[in-house]
Parts: structure tokens; C-alpha cells; sequence
């Protein structure tokens, strides 16, 4: 096993056990996804011709749900390795690269959303009153973490940004919604103007949430197969490797440049 | 052979002010200080807060780059080989911070192994065999929120010997200790040191240095005022004594003409000492001072008079407080 692949491992254990059980981690993976599913429902409840709707609000409110908590460990990370544990410094100082302990740290937020997902599903069914319909649940298999990493993939860039950037955290909630709405998390994007479908065709978040649509359908609804997921996991995976790269080209540019300027280490 | 080789070193940092008018201010916080360390040596690092001890400290284990001079590490060099030094260095800077408190100790230094690329098994063992060590065998398992301060360090120098560094960097390891935390520490340092280890460390409790260090770099204002062992730094005031005399009150007329009366070529400073001050005069024209000093403010005004010999600390104030004439650096 290599050093990279071992820091990862280890990061990514090392989020869980310090953020699994925390109060943040319960509201933000249970109760969120569960109030939006709900609020959807109620709203949705009269349009009985579309119950495909419920469904993309149920998987929806768990992507966003796991999204929000990737997207605070992304801009929160540093702050916390910084200001709270003082443990940045040491962390530059091993020979790991710090784009794979960050990395670890987002994939492990990401997969702990699943957590969200499950329960914005569970809540749909108690809600609706009928089970989901899985059709084929070998392909959910793969679309989920595909999920998550598309997810942390979206969340990697920010990271150096906020490393050359820590004011950007006051921006947290501003960039929550727009990747909600983007990646069509709540509703498809056809409803939003047509100039911000290339963008959302640029998220890889987006070409997740897509896949996670195919292949769970309410009842009586078109069967996902592997060939119709297949393309939308390509383009997840071919979107998440440009993003891991990016981000990793950006990340040590600004760790380079921080070295140089000390910031990164200052008190 | 050198392990460590810092030649010419300098470290500024640049400060924007304002909010309209941005402005730029250059601080240099090292200006080209230069020293070697042999293998095998303790050798520390003195001065002030704010004097460039811990930006040293940081140069040295990669986590600045110099502005200009050089640094060497075991023969790499610490801008362009970090990386591959990184492996061969172990760092600890002082205070409570640096750990996860929300974890177990044996799991913050699991975490560091894996960092470190080592594998499970030798991690498991060398956690274990250090966790002995540093006496928090019976507590590893407890989550470190719940140590004492002395503890917490503890875990610190065991999570820096992890992966067996050839070289240690120790910053201000016992900031903040009580008298047997900070012994206990000391004790450890002193382990290594007997196992051959090298060992920069920086501190600025001067007996502290004199107990544990072979030689001494005495820094202030980023530039370097001496390099020498303990004993040489004493020696380079052969002439010094303190004249040390307690104050029945203390009165400004009486500091103002003890500052008098030790010159421009000696200092002077006050403590507090069981509920009396304690004027402290380093000079050199100390026979001058027994006499002048009852004669000019009189018995009613002073207690009891003594001369003793210079401590290191003593040497060390006289060094950074640039009242005399320069001592001359002993090199390295």
C-alpha cells in the first residue's frame, strides 16, 4: 500500500470517528433530508399523473443533504485543522500529500451521507405509504457511491480556495444552493433557463443524481437497466477525474504559494 | 558531519494594511543567521518571544521556505527535498494543541502512522512500545480531551518519534508545564539524547537549556547574538558578577538611581521574590556597586546586599538586552 493511498485510508477513518456521532452530523444527515422529503410530499401529494416527482425529491433531499455536510467539511476542514486542533502544521509536516488527507476527509463526509439518502428514501416510503420501487438494485449499488465521490469531487476544488481564501467560509450557505439547483438534486433542470443547462452538464453531481433517478422508479415506472445507466456513470466518472485533477493542480500551486507566504501555518 | 546546516538564513514575511489603501510592510522575522549541528548533539535555540525561534524551528522541518540563505537536513535541502525529508524528521511544537481530542490517544497516533506510510503491523508495535515510553501505556485508550496538560505532551514527543526520525525538532516542549510535567518532559529529552539522537530544541527558560543542552544559539530580533556550550557562554563574561539587593520599598527614586548607578555598561532588572523586590545588577564594576550602592540610598532604603556568580539567564539578558558592548560569538 503506498503512502498516499495510506494517508487517505487514514484520513478518511479518522473523519469518521471524530464527526460520525456528533449532533451536526444527526441534523444534517437525518432530520434535513427527512423535513425536505416531507415539505415535498405534502406539496407534490395532488399530482398523482407524475408520482416520479416524489421520487426525485426523496433522492434529491438525500444528495442535497449529503451534499451540505461535503460542502461544510470543505470549507470548514482547514478552519478546524487551524484554529481548533492546531493540527495543520503537522499534517504539512508529514511526508503524506495533503490533497489525500483532505480527500479522505471529504470521501468519508460523502459516504456518511448515504446515511441521508437512506433516510430521505425511508422517508418517502412512510410518507407515500408504498414501497420504492427498485428495479434493478445492482445498479443502485454502483450509482450511490458514484454519488458520493461525484459529490466530493464537486466539494475538492473548494478546498485550495478556501486554503488561499479562508473568508470564503462566510460563503458556506451561498454555495449550498446553487449545486442543489444545478445538479437538479430537487426538480429536473429543464425548468431553469437555458443558459445554465451547460453548467449543470459540467457537474458531475448532476450526471449522478441522473443515474440514482434511472434506477429507482415509483411503482409502475420505467425500468432502469445497465445500459441506460451506463452513460450517465461515464460521465460522472470521466467529470469526477477532471476535477480530482484540477483540484489537485490547484491545491499544490496554493500550498506552494502558502509555504512561500507562510500563511498557512500562521497562528 | 553536520546534520543540520543553516548558512546565511532569512525569513521575512509581508503584511497588507488597510482596507482602502492597501499597504505592504516587510517584517523580517530571520536576517541571515547561520549555524551547524553535528550528529548526535542537542543543541539548542534561545532568545525572546518573537525572536525567529520558531520560524527556525519551521524552516528547518519544511513548513516555510526561507526568503533567502539556505537550510540543509540531514544533507537535503528543505525547500527543494521536503519531501522526501519529511520521512526523516520528527516535529513537536509546545502547548496543548496539535491533537484530536475527540479521539483516543493510541488513535491520534494511528493516524500519524498512517501518514507516515507505515504499515499496520509495525504501527501497531511501535505505537505500543512508545506508548510504555512516554508512561501513557494505561490511558491510550482514553480520549485525549481527557488528559492533563503533561499528558497531552507526553503523547506529543511519542506522535514526533513515531516513525523513528533521525533528527527531532523540539518546540518550546515544556510551555505551560508545572514544575513535574515540565521534568518530566526534560527526563524524556534526555532519554533521546543518550540513545544518539539529534536534537534541535528551542526554549526560552534558560535553566532549562543549561541542564539539557550541549550547545546554545542565543537569538533576538532575528539575527544571531551567539553559538557556544553553556559553559563557553559563561565564560565570555569572566569580569560579570550580579550584585543582587532587596528593596524595602519599591520607589521609583530608588529604581531611577540604581539605574544610575549601574551604568550604561551593566543592567538591571527587578523581580519579586517571597514578597520582596529584588534588584538584580549585572556588572563588571560590581566591587564599585557593594560600596556605592548602601552609600547612596542609605540602609533605610535597601536590605540585604549579595554578589553572586552569573547563571546562564543572567548571561543570556545581557546578550539580548545589548546594554554592554557585544560579547563575541564563539562559532560553532
Amino acid at each position: 500500500m503506498t503512502l498516499t493511498t495510506r494517508a487517505f485510508g487514514g484520513a478518511l477513518v479518522m473523519h469518521m470517528r471524530l464527526y460520525m456521532f456528533r449532533q451536526s452530523r444527526i441534523i444534517t444527515g437525518l432530520a434535513m433530508p427527512v423535513v425536505i422529503a416531507a415539505i415535498a410530499v405534502l406539496v407534490l401529494r395532488h399530482d398523482a399523473a407524475s408520482p416520479e416527482k416524489y421520487f426525485r425529491v426523496m433522492i434529491g433531499s438525500g444528495m442535497a443533504g449529503m451534499w451540505g455536510a461535503v460542502l461544510g467539511t470543505a470549507m470548514l476542514t482547514l478552519r478546524r485543522e487551524r484554529e481548533w486542533y492546531g493540527t495543520l502544521p503537522l499534517l504539512i509536516a508529514t511526508p503524506a500529500r495533503l490533497e489525500a488527507i483532505f480527500g479522505g476527509y471529504l470521501l468519508a463526509e460523502a459516504l456518511a451521507g448515504f446515511l441521508a439518502v437512506v433516510m430521505s428514501l425511508s422517508a418517502g416510503v412512510l410518507l407515500l405509504g408504498s414501497p420504492v420501487q427498485v428495479t434493478s438494485p445492482a445498479t443502485l449499488l454502483v450509482s450511490l457511491p458514484l454519488a458520493a465521490l461525484a459529490i466530493a469531487a464537486v466539494a475538492l476544488p473548494i478546498m485550495p480556495l478556501v486554503l488561499q481564501a479562508p473568508l470564503l467560509t462566510r460563503w458556506i450557505n451561498g454555495m449550498d444552493y446553487p449545486v442543489w439547483i444545478l445538479a437538479g438534486f430537487l426538480f429536473p433542470i429543464s425548468i431553469l433557463p437555458g443558459w445554465t443547462t451547460p453548467l449543470s452538464y459540467a457537474l458531475p453531481a448532476y450526471w449522478a443524481s441522473e443515474a440514482l433517478q434511472q434506477v429507482t422508479v415509483p411503482p409502475g415506472g420505467a425500468v432502469g437497466t445497465w445500459e441506460r445507466a451506463a452513460p450517465l456513470w461515464l460521465a460522472t466518472a470521466v467529470l469526477c477525474a477532471v476535477y480530482v485533477c484540477g483540484a489537485l493542480l490547484v491545491q499544490r500551486l496554493v500550498v506552494r504559494r502558502l509555504h512561500r507566504t507562510g500563511i498557512l501555518i500562521a497562528e | 558531519m553536520s546534520i543540520i546546516t543553516v548558512d546565511r538564513l532569512r525569513r521575512t514575511y509581508t503584511l497588507t494594511e488597510g482596507h482602502w489603501r492597501r499597504r505592504r510592510r516587510t517584517i523580517e522575522a530571520l536576517n541571515g543567521i547561520s549555524f551547524e549541528v553535528p550528529a548526535g548533539e542537542l543543541f539548542g535555540l534561545v532568545g525572546p518571544n518573537g525572536a525567529g525561534k520558531t520560524t527556525t524551528v519551521r524552516i528547518l522541518s519544511t513548513l516555510l521556505h526561507p526568503s533567502g540563505g539556505s537550510a540543509r537536513v540531514l544533507g537535503l535541502d528543505v525547500a527543494t527535498q521536503a519531501q522526501e525529508l519529511r520521512r526523516r524528521i520528527g516535529i513537536l511544537f509546545g502547548g496543548e494543541r496539535g491533537l484530536y481530542g475527540r479521539v483516543s490517544g493510541r488513535h491520534n497516533l494511528r493516524y500519524f502512522a498512517n501518514l507516515y506510510g507505515m504499515s499496520r503491523p509495525h504501527a501497531t508495535r511501535r505505537i505500543a512500545e512508545l506508548l510504555e515510553r512516554v508512561g501513557l501505556a494505561s490511558r491510550a485508550d482514553d480520549r485525549v480531551d481527557t488528559y492533563s496538560r503533561g499528558m497531552k505532551q507526553r503523547l506529543h514527543i511519542a506522535r514526533a518519534l513515531l516513525h523513528e526520525p533521525e533528527v527531532v525538532f523540539l518546540d518550546e516542549p515544556t510551555i505551560g508545564l508545572d514544575p513535574l510535567g515540565a521534568r518530566e518532559i526534560r527526563d524524556l529529552v534526555r532519554q533521546l539524547r543518550a540513545s544518539g539522537q539529534t536534537i534541535l530544541l528551542t526554549t526560552h527558560y534558560m535553566p532549562e537549556a543549561d541542564e539539557l543542552c550541549d550547545r546554545l544559539a542565543v537569538i533576538a530580533a532575528g539575527g544571531l547574538l551567539a553559538v557556544a556550550s553553556p559553559q563557553e557562554l559563561r565564560a565570555q563574561v569572566p569580569d560579570m558578577y550580579v550584585v543582587e539587593v532587596t528593596l524595602r520599598e519599591h520607589r521609583s527614586d530608588v529604581v531611577a538611581e540604581l539605574r544610575r548607578l549601574c551604568g550604561p555598561d551593566g543592567s538591571l532588572s527587578i523581580e519579586e521574590r517571597d514578597g520582596h523586590h529584588v534588584a538584580s545588577i549585572q556588572s563588571m564594576r560590581w566591587r564599585d556597586l557593594v560600596e556605592s550602592i548602601p552609600a547612596t540610598l542609605g540602609w533605610d532604603a535597601i536590605g540585604p546586599l549579595m554578589v553572586r556568580e552569573p547563571s546562564l539567564e543572567d548571561v543570556y539578558l545581557r546578550l539580548i538586552s545589548g546594554a554592554s558592548a557585544p560579547l563575541q560569538a564563539v562559532s560553532g
